[in-house]
């Protein structure tokens, strides 16, 4: 599916959240997969290639870091974000071992969720590519629009070219 | 509300606990009166009767014994006339038909041993005074065989006789003294008058003791020799001699006045003495030493009341004082256990609140890019609606970072995560806080910044990351403190012994001592509505006393405030820092 576009599955169990998420992300050229639970997520990863996942920690039914541990066994590329509102530092440490590549503090800005998707795509693009971040650095720099959005999208063009 | 309540809750309990103090102390002394002073009153009631009884004893046997040596005096005197009257018989010129030559002469040689001699006589053995000297001439040639005292001497087996007093012929009260020596078949009798006024003169120049009264009754009670003013003579003295031999000494009241009254008995003549005094003289010493006794027994009261009430003031002080401290201490606990089930609270409900938070951002992102054509949006009614728009939402948004920073801080005051100790130098910790945008801030602000470190600070072990957020916290609530410049900030340290001391002063509006109370209390704040969440110091509080430390304030409205970290210093930490790096 070499859509060019990035794919960001959003799950939460709170609906109005993943409803405008979707919408803000989708407007931003961004393919959205949005789930109410982490069981679906998983199901739902296996059709799809999804670059990075944003996971609510605290859900009904299977919990956000057994999710995060399912989509990391599944699919060892991609990278997941873990959203909370109440973790403790325990917590987050916890999901960083299991293999979380971040964790934001819910309520968390767009930005915020875009940077940390941007920090996922690049490290593992540069994995990908062997490149160091100054190389990186001027890699990203071409262009004239330089918002997150764009960059994403440049990310994605990078690792599908490398694919 | 709440507040008030509770406050006045407070108020309650704290006159509840004065009044137990009160009542306390008033029970202790009490307590320590009765025990002390109980003892004391039946020891020195004891005392006093055993001294009285002593004193009264002993002022009864001083009047007794003086009515013993009167009464040998009298006795005496008595005997001495008798031996008077005798020496005539063995005088040389003594003549068993004296004439009146020869009485005169023998009332002139008994007079010279006794002014009391009236007169004298000379009686034949039928009794007929032949022979008489004295005042009372008519008596001569009388015939004495038929009076009484007489015929008691020609009775008596003794060779004298001592009369009673008796008005006799001369009508005058006076007493015999009559002799009597056989000579040949014959008994002849000299006799003589004496004077009782003379007597009473005698008795008073051997009565000693103060206020002490003497007089003579005879065995039916009546007055002998008695002082003017106490009697007269032979008239019915109101003892009764035979009950006051029996019983020595007495007290008797007499015309209001209790009198103390000592008799004895003459041996001369049926007669007692009796010695009075009054029972006020008698008995002074007595109640001279018992106003004494029981001035110094209210004295010793009064002090031993005094030092019993001072000591258990004392007692009391010092238990009020360990409650009060105990009290503290329960306060204490109660606001630190209150910090822990807000933090529960908080975790519970931080999860829940920040959920819609997440929401309404999202939302007013997706509302923002309605207006935002950039992203699609319709330009419904103009570009600049679109941009007002989105200018409103910001504000949306602003609130919700707002409250995102309480749950943020609800969270962080809740999670008592063990702090990551590292060595660390407090005054690099402090300048991290302060250099860059912090001072540009103040130098904006008018607040001049004074860094006053001690150079030889040693490195202490605690969480850096935690206690910049402390200082940070106590640099904010100073810039805040001061309003509108001018004003001053001062950083300082300090090293006190095993201690680091970091201090954050300003020169802003201060704070009043109920204020004081309340700083490290969760959502107290001072600030106006929207700065502050009242969390921040309540969480440095946290985090200084997870790294057991403390931090106190010292602060006076419109004077400034100044809170003092002190945070423990290792021992030899700073001898080890030294170490080290020398190691290295």
């Amino acid at each position: 599916m070499k859509t060019g576009k990035p794919t960001i599955m959003i799950v939460d169990d709170e609906r109005r959240f993943l409803d405008s998420m979707s919408k803000l992300l989708r407007r931003r050229g961004v393919n959205v997969i949005a789930v109410e639970q982490g069981d679906r997520a998983v199901r739902m990863a296996r059709g799809y290639p999804v670059d990075v996942a944003l996971v609510d920690l605290k859900m009904p039914g299977m919990s956000g870091l057994v999710t995060l541990r399912s989509l990391r066994e599944d699919n060892p590329e991609m990278e997941v974000v873990i959203i909370t509102g109440q973790g403790s530092d325990e917590a987050k440490q916890a999901c960083l071992d299991n293999g979380a590549f971040a964790v934001l503090d819910k309520p968390c800005t767009l930005d915020q969720i875009l940077d940390a998707a941007i920090e996922a795509v690049r490290s593992r693009v540069m994995r990908k590519l062997n490149l160091d971040d100054r190389q990186m650095d001027s890699m990203l720099d071409s262009g004239p629009d330089t918002s997150r959005p764009e960059i994403l999208r440049r990310l994605k063009a990078m690792e599908q070219e490398a694919d | 509300m709440k507040n008030n309540r509770k406050s006045s809750q407070a108020e309650e309990n704290e006159k509840d606990f004065r009044g137990y103090y009160q009542r306390l102390r008033r029970r202790l002394f009490v307590s320590i009166c009765l025990a002390f002073l109980v003892p004391l009153a039946l020891l020195s009631v004891y005392f006093h009767i055993q001294f009285n009884t002593f004193l009264k004893e002993s002022s009864r046997q001083h009047l007794m014994r003086l009515a013993e040596s009167q009464r040998n005096t009298i006795d005496l005197y008595l005997q001495e006339r008798v031996a008077n009257i005798f020496s005539i018989f063995h005088r040389s010129e003594f003549h068993l038909t004296p004439n009146q030559d020869r009485m005169n002469s023998y009332l002139m040689h008994l007079k010279e041993f006794s002014d009391a001699f009236v007169d004298v006589g000379f009686m034949n053995p039928e009794g007929v005074q032949v022979g008489y000297a004295g005042p009372y001439m008519n008596l001569k040639g009388k015939d004495y065989s038929g009076e009484k005292w007489y015929r008691n001497l020609m009775e008596t087996e003794r060779n004298y006789f001592i009369s009673d007093i008796y008005m006799g012929f001369r009508n005058k009260p006076h007493f015999t003294i009559a002799v009597k020596q056989p000579v040949g078949d014959g008994l002849y009798v000299l006799r003589a008058t004496l004077d009782p006024d003379k007597i009473y003169m005698f008795l008073r120049t051997i009565t000693r003791g103060k206020g002490v009264e003497s007089s003579l009754i005879n065995m039916e009670g009546e007055y002998q020799i008695v002082a003017p003013d106490q009697g007269e003579l032979l008239s019915q003295s109101p003892h009764d001699p035979r009950r006051l031999i029996r019983q020595d000494i007495q007290e008797i009241t007499l015309d209001e006045s209790t009198q103390l009254v000592a008799a004895a008995r003459l041996t001369e003549v049926p007669w007692v003495l009796i010695v009075r005094q009054p029972l006020s003289v008698a008995y002074a010493e007595m109640y001279q030493i018992r106003r004494i006794m029981i001035g110094a027994t209210l004295l010793l009261v009064a002090i031993m009341v005094t030092a019993i009430w001072l000591t258990a003031s004392r007692l009391v002080r010092r238990a009020e004082e360990t409650e009060a401290s105990r009290q503290e201490l329960k306060t204490q606990l109660f606001h630190a256990a209150k910090l822990v089930s807000i933090g529960e609270l908080a975790a519970g409900v931080a999860h829940e609140i920040n959920n819609p938070l997440a929401v309404i951002l999202s939302q007013c992102g997706v509302i923002k890019d309605i207006f935002d054509p950039e992203y699609g949006g319709s330009e419904i009614d103009g570009q600049e609606a679109g941009r007002q728009v989105r200018e409103e939402i910001e504000i949306i948004e602003e609130a919700v970072y707002r409250a995102r920073d309480i749950t943020q801080k609800l969270l962080k005051s809740s999670r008592r995560t063990e702090p990551k100790l590292v060595e660390t130098n407090v005054n690099d910790l402090m300048d991290e806080v302060v250099d860059g945008f912090m001072e540009r801030e103040l130098k904006v602000s008018n607040i001049e910044l004074i860094r006053d470190y001690d150079p030889n600070l040693p490195n202490i072990l605690i969480d850096p990351d935690q206690i910049r957020q402390v200082i940070q916290n106590l640099v904010n609530n100073a810039v805040d403190a001061i309003e509108d410049g001018p004003g001053k900030i001062t950083l300082a340290t300090r090293r006190q012994d095993y201690e680091v001391k970091i201090m954050v002063s300003d020169t802003g509006k201060g704070m009043t001592i109920q204020e004081m109370e309340k700083i490290f209390l969760p959502f107290f704040t001072t600030k106006e509505t929207g700065r502050g969440t009242g969390l921040g110091l309540a969480i440095s509080l946290n985090i200084v006393e997870s790294m057991g430390g403390s931090i106190d304030v010292q602060s006076m409205p419109g004077a400034g405030s100044t809170f003092i970290i002190t945070l423990p210093a290792r021992r030899g930490a700073y001898e080890e820092k030294q170490e080290t790096s020398s190691n290295r």
